[in-house]
């Protein structure tokens, strides 16, 4: 039977009033309980694909309307109509369909998150031209220097220093900066530029140390590793927004948990790929790995002490603040799977494996 | 040419339902018919396609999961109907996500541009604010008459931006007011075919929101000292060495599910007063809306659903919005005079843009 039963809403007052839509070849009417008929333009009908338990509105292209419960009667209106089958509407129907839609939304999320999104931004990475990247540092350094001080150190030995890690690898900048607070570190700012802090310089005992926390750095920029994070963020952004447009503030943060242990892990691939690098630059230019090694062991000494200084207000209640044994020297209070920095004993155990090459 | 701040053209008859003498009352309720197995259904097939096309379906996406949530409430034996055109979602997206590109990298060219994009940013919110209340509402509808919503884009200036950076300048003080401004703006403005709604809310109603947010908050802090003072004496008593193991553990079972449980909780009491005082005071047409929202149910579905989410590694999630609207709804009435009088207006057209614009960057807003 061509023949729908539903509500016709005239679309000028809200009440509807009951009544079927028919349809053949020739013509479609609607005929309302009371009698009334309404003959319909064919071409004007939009029949959106019905959804699984869902009343399906029919529209004739003004205000009128008509709402149905009989899904499998709107498909069948659909066909007379020669629209197309709604091929989202067919999926939900078959439940095998749905669960094979499952395991391959599983499947292709796993391969954007570990393959897509690190591919995309590093090949992304690449195609940055040098003068984008050093705007980039340009703009993360003067964001830093909210938090820093000018260096103290003699200019004539900035540029003793400076003169020495070119001769071994260029960059077009290296700058020096008191870091106060955040102690004995080094950080790169995108593929040209690189910043030493005061402490770390006064920590190092000799200019090879220096030298190969340099390499270290070179690694982070050679490899692109800043501009990749920015293009991963972004990857990240988009995909959550498409995603998830509509999950609520809690949902947002239930997915920004694994985010944040994602992007530490990536962060931590970076950071062994910038040790292999200093120690093959090591290697090469006649210096020992084990340079790399002493200098992480300083900074991890370093961070220790400046730790339990810090903390000495509430230290009372830790009895173990003095040989707090955990090991990341950036954010020691952090568990591993959220820290930046691999721990530095693998990170050691990795350059000595390196020596017996 | 439409005049954008009333575009209904007409004149908006708040009075028109007035009929003196003869008050009788009925109430109706919302119900949801919706199952989280159908819902199931849409949201992974909406998933699938969504990643297939690389985001382009995600506006039809957009349209079907509305569809199905509008088309399950029923009220008074009619049900709701979503109209948008996934075309124009599309079009808002794209430019939403460009936009929401830009701003993520503004702050790599210059600390200026990072500055300047802020406060683009900022002041193109209560644009969108209006746009997205526009596009919501006019592609809203029941028993064939449509939403719409007639604040102007100058009008919302005050309520989404002066008087919320008040509020944060007066450190929250001025915020429930803030508050009671923006709900002024939103339920003064929204329209059902011709006639206008009404807010009766107070500013006493949002103070009391605001007061019972600063307890709960104490509370949380008070629980989370009590934690590290109990675990401090206890590392003491039993000379327990911390290590990085220890730490990770304690993060993972303690930390990060007590984090997620104290916000989880706050924000579910927040929406849930918010709700009750909101869906008790709107007025249409001599029609009002009440309400039975408890705000212990409502943070123990929020809470259950984030863990259920959770340990479902995110598959709950249908369910999860199913049981939510559930249970709002069969919460929610309507003490109707007359229900079958409203007239519709003409048709309002609004670009999506600002609908998406609102979704990117989160603004949260309800119908």
């Amino acid at each position: 039977m061509n023949e729908l039963r539903g509500v016709w809403f005239e679309g000028g007052l809200s009440r509807g009033s009951p009544a079927r839509l028919r349809w053949s070849a020739a013509a479609i009417a609607v005929i309302t309980d009371e009698g009334q008929m309404v003959r319909v333009d064919r071409d004007k009908i939009q029949a959106l694909s019905p959804l699984p338990g869902t009343p399906t509105r029919i529209a004739f292209g003004g205000r009128e309307s008509f709402v149905t419960d009989d899904g499998h009667g709107v498909e069948r209106l659909r066909e007379a109509l020669a629209l197309a089958p709604g091929l989202a509407s067919r999926v939900e129907r078959h439940m095998p369909a749905v669960i094979a839609a499952a395991a391959l939304v599983v499947a292709m999320l796993a391969a954007i998150a570990l393959w897509g999104v690190p591919t995309l931004a590093g090949r992304l990475a690449l195609t940055v031209p040098e003068e984008v990247s050093a705007q980039v540092s340009q703009a993360l350094m003067s964001q830093l220097d909210f938090f820093l001080e000018p260096s103290g150190i003699p200019p004539p030995r900035q540029r003793e220093l400076e003169r020495y890690f070119q001769s071994h690898g260029e960059i077009e900048t290296i700058v020096f900066r008191e870091a106060g607070r955040f102690g004995a570190n080094a950080v790169t700012l995108g593929a040209t530029m690189i910043a030493f802090s005061d402490e770390l310089v006064e920590l190092a005992e000799s200019d090879e140390e220096l030298l190969a926390v340099y390499f270290h750095e070179l690694g982070h920029a050679r490899l692109r590793h800043v501009e990749q994070n920015v293009f991963r963020a972004a990857a990240w952004l988009v995909l959550i927004t498409m995603l998830t447009g509509d999950i609520g503030a809690v949902g947002e943060m239930l997915v920004g948990l694994p985010l944040s242990a994602e992007l530490a892990a990536n962060s931590r691939a970076f950071e062994r790929e910038a040790d292999a690098y200093a120690v093959d630059r090591l290697i090469e230019a006649g210096l020992s790995p084990m340079l790399l090694a002493d200098i992480l062991r300083k900074l991890e000494a370093h961070h220790q002490r400046r730790g339990s200084e810090n903390s000495a207000g509430g230290g009372d209640a830790d009895p173990s603040a003095g040989t707090d044994s955990r090991e990341n020297p950036v954010s020691p209070s952090l568990p591993d799977y959220l820290a930046t920095h691999p721990p530095t004993s693998e990170r050691i155990a990795y350059i000595r494996s390196r020596m017996n090459d | 040419m439409v005049d954008l701040e009333n575009p209904g053209g007409g004149e908006i008859e708040s009075r028109a339902f007035e009929h003196p003498g003869e008050e009788q009352l009925t109430t109706e309720r919302f119900e949801f018919h919706g199952n989280g197995s159908d819902y199931f259904r849409i949201w992974i097939v909406n998933m699938l396609f969504t990643i297939l096309t690389l985001g382009i379906y995600s506006a039809w996406a957009k349209v079907r999961s509305k569809r199905y949530f509008y088309g399950n409430t029923e009220l008074a034996g009619d049900h709701f109907d979503y109209l948008a055109s996934p075309i124009a979602i599309l079009k808002g997206r794209l430019i939403a996500v460009a936009a929401l590109l830009a701003y993520s990298f503004s702050g790599y060219i210059s600390l200026a541009a990072g500055w300047i994009a802020l406060a683009l940013l900022l002041a193109l919110i209560p644009l969108a604010v209006v746009q997205s209340r526009r596009f919501n509402s006019s592609n809203s509808a029941w028993r064939g008459v449509r939403f719409g919503f007639d604040g102007g884009h100058m009008q919302a200036y005050p309520p989404h931006l002066f008087w919320p950076a008040l509020g944060v300048a007066t450190l929250g003080l001025a915020m429930p007011f803030a508050w009671f401004k923006s709900n002024q703006f939103q339920f003064n403005h929204y329209r059902f075919g011709t006639t206008r709604s009404a807010s009766t809310a107070t500013t006493r109603g949002f103070y009391v929101i605001g007061v019972s947010l600063v307890i709960a908050l104490v509370a949380v802090i008070a629980l989370y000292l009590l934690y590290l003072f109990a675990t401090a004496m206890l590392t003491r008593m039993i000379g327990f060495e911390s290590s990085q193991a220890a730490a990770n553990l304690e993060a993972a079972l303690v930390i990060f599910p007590s984090l997620l449980f104290a916000y989880a909780t706050l924000w579910a009491f927040y929406q849930a007063m918010f709700y009750k005082l909101v869906f008790n005071n709107i007025e249409i047409g001599g029609n009002r809306l009440r309400n039975s929202i408890y705000s212990l149910n409502y943070v123990w579905l929020i809470v259950s659903n984030t863990f259920l989410i959770i340990v479902t590694l995110g598959f709950f999630y249908p369910w999860a919005a199913v049981r939510r609207a559930r249970y709002l709804l069969s919460n929610i009435s309507l003490e109707a005079r007359d229900l079958d009088s409203f007239a519709a207006g003409e048709f309002d057209h609004a670009s999506a843009q600002g609908e998406e614009f609102g979704e990117a960057f989160d603004l949260g807003l309800g119908l």
